[in-house]
């Protein structure tokens, strides 16, 4: 039996209730950009939403888009909730907008200026906190997605600079829901290890979506406190994430980031072939002056002549010889002039000289030596001693000098 | 995971630098001089060595949801 062909009123009434019954299409968030925007008269908005390869119908009555805080235009990327629904009369679906917000990514920015602004606030990113980076690692923690780009670059850079180095990879998402978890769960891991010296985190360049894992709070303030230095190489050079402000330090490529992470080997050895030089040639130096304060003392005269200093005091000794010698003269002349001079005194004291100049002297009875006529009376018994016998006499008279008065 | 490399090469070299600076103020005596000039020559030796001889290893870290870490030789050839 043939089914009756349905009339095209008929067929769109029942598309609508198609859609009508689906919940998802009832209520739908969609993201898309703007084009051929209309705002009627009647002040409903008609325009088309479109993405890289599609496009649907929009309209957004007057009763609900007089809310909206901006105006919309051509162009203009936005995220629309609505529901889907059949234009029974044109016979066509298009998307029926209750409300509008500008992009998500916007509001991505907001978010991301605001946790910034905060975690600043609290001092995640004051550069005192900071650990410096050890130049010359043992083994390097890398928290990032085990394929891509990324985990290559810093590979190579790592173990061209340095070959010794030992990388651990601890593989997370980064990128989605899982990410967030996955990349503090490998800071985590590092941290609780006795053997890394520094970690680096990062992934390849993406928008403020993809990069939105390291904008999250939770992974900020694992790598605040991180013990473990920790360095940043998330996106190009101009992608910045709060990940690179609270990180200890930020590469602008996971690339830079191997660079940042150790030192040149080359450069290293040319360190060790400076101080190994230094310290051969002072040893020599050192061996050197005391090689030459040796031949030094070889080269004096104590070793070379030294009959030069039996000398000297041979001639110190015949010095002070003569010098005795002299002083024992001189001594014994000094003796004897004095003798001289006593004896010459002596002499001139000698009373009996006197005699001999034809003075005499006169003692009375006891044999005392008269010398002064008051001494005497007439008739004393004198003897005069001449220097060649003695007389005795008596006293016949005295004659006693004038007196002077010459005071 | 590799052997525990006990001095490290920034400690090595550093200790070999205060060494030649302590030869070069020649304060020291033949005798001391002597044993600073080996322990600098012992240094070199292990820092040389280090960078010369030892081979560094990359592991690749994957762990599951109840915390169980496997850790296996990395072969990204990307």
């Amino acid at each position: 039996m043939e089914l009756k062909p349905l009339r095209v009123s008929e067929l769109n009434s029942y598309i609508k209730k198609v859609l009508g019954s689906d919940p998802i299409l009832n209520s739908i968030k969609i993201e898309g950009e703007i084009s051929n925007f209309k705002h009627h008269y009647s002040g409903h908005m008609y325009f088309t939403l479109k993405d890289e390869k599609s496009r649907i119908k929009c309209v957004m009555f007057n009763g609900d888009n007089r809310s909206i805080d901006f105006s919309l235009e051509d162009g203009m990327k936005i995220v629309a909730e609505g529901y889907v629904s059949v234009y029974e009369r044109d016979g066509c679906y298009q998307l029926y907008v209750k409300n509008i917000k500008k992009d998500g990514v916007g509001d991505l920015y907001i978010k991301y200026e605001k946790l910034k602004k905060q975690l600043e606030q609290e001092g995640l990113f004051n550069e005192i906190n900071k650990k410096s980076i050890n130049k010359y690692p043992k083994r390097i923690g890398v928290v990032t997605s085990s394929t891509g780009a990324a985990v290559r670059d810093i590979i190579n850079v790592i173990t061209r600079r340095n070959p010794t180095v030992d990388i651990l990879i601890y593989s997370v998402h980064v990128q989605g829901i899982y990410a967030k978890n996955e990349i503090c769960k490998g800071i985590n891991h590092f941290n609780n290890r006795e053997d890394i010296d520094t970690i680096i985190i990062g992934r390849g360049g993406g928008s403020i979506e993809e990069l939105w894992s390291f904008n999250e709070e939770e992974v900020a303030r694992e790598i605040y406190n991180s013990k473990i230095p920790i360095i940043s190489a998330v996106g190009h050079e101009t992608d910045f994430t709060i990940v690179d402000f609270v990180s200890d330090l930020r590469a602008p490529t996971p690339s830079a980031a191997g660079e940042l992470a150790v030192e040149d080997i080359e450069f290293m050895k040319e360190r060790l072939t400076n101080v190994n030089g230094l310290l051969i040639d002072s040893m020599n130096r050192l061996i050197q002056n005391q090689k030459e304060i040796l031949y030094s003392y070889r080269r004096s005269r104590l070793f070379t002549e030294p009959i030069y200093y039996i000398n000297q005091y041979k001639q110190r000794l015949d010095f002070q010889f003569k010098e005795l010698i002299t002083a024992k003269n001189t001594l014994l002349n000094n003796k004897k002039n004095k003798l001289e001079n006593v004896r010459d005194k002596l002499t001139g004291l000698n009373p009996l000289s006197i005699l001999e100049r034809g003075f005499t002297y006169v003692e009375d009875n006891s044999k005392t030596i008269v010398k002064s006529v008051l001494n005497i009376n007439e008739g004393n018994e004198l003897l005069i001693h001449f220097k060649d016998g003695n007389v005795k006499a008596i006293v016949s008279e005295i004659q006693k000098k004038e007196e002077d008065y010459n005071g | 995971m590799g052997k525990e490399k006990e001095v490290k090469f920034e400690e090595a070299i550093s200790q070999l630098e205060d060494i030649v600076d302590r030869l070069e103020t020649g304060d020291l005596t033949i005798d001391s001089a002597i044993d600073e000039f080996k322990k600098g020559i012992q240094l070199y030796n292990k820092c040389y060595k280090k960078i010369e001889e030892t081979e560094g290893k990359i592991k690749l870290i994957l762990e599951d949801g109840e915390g169980i870490v496997k850790e296996s030789d990395f072969t990204n050839i990307d």
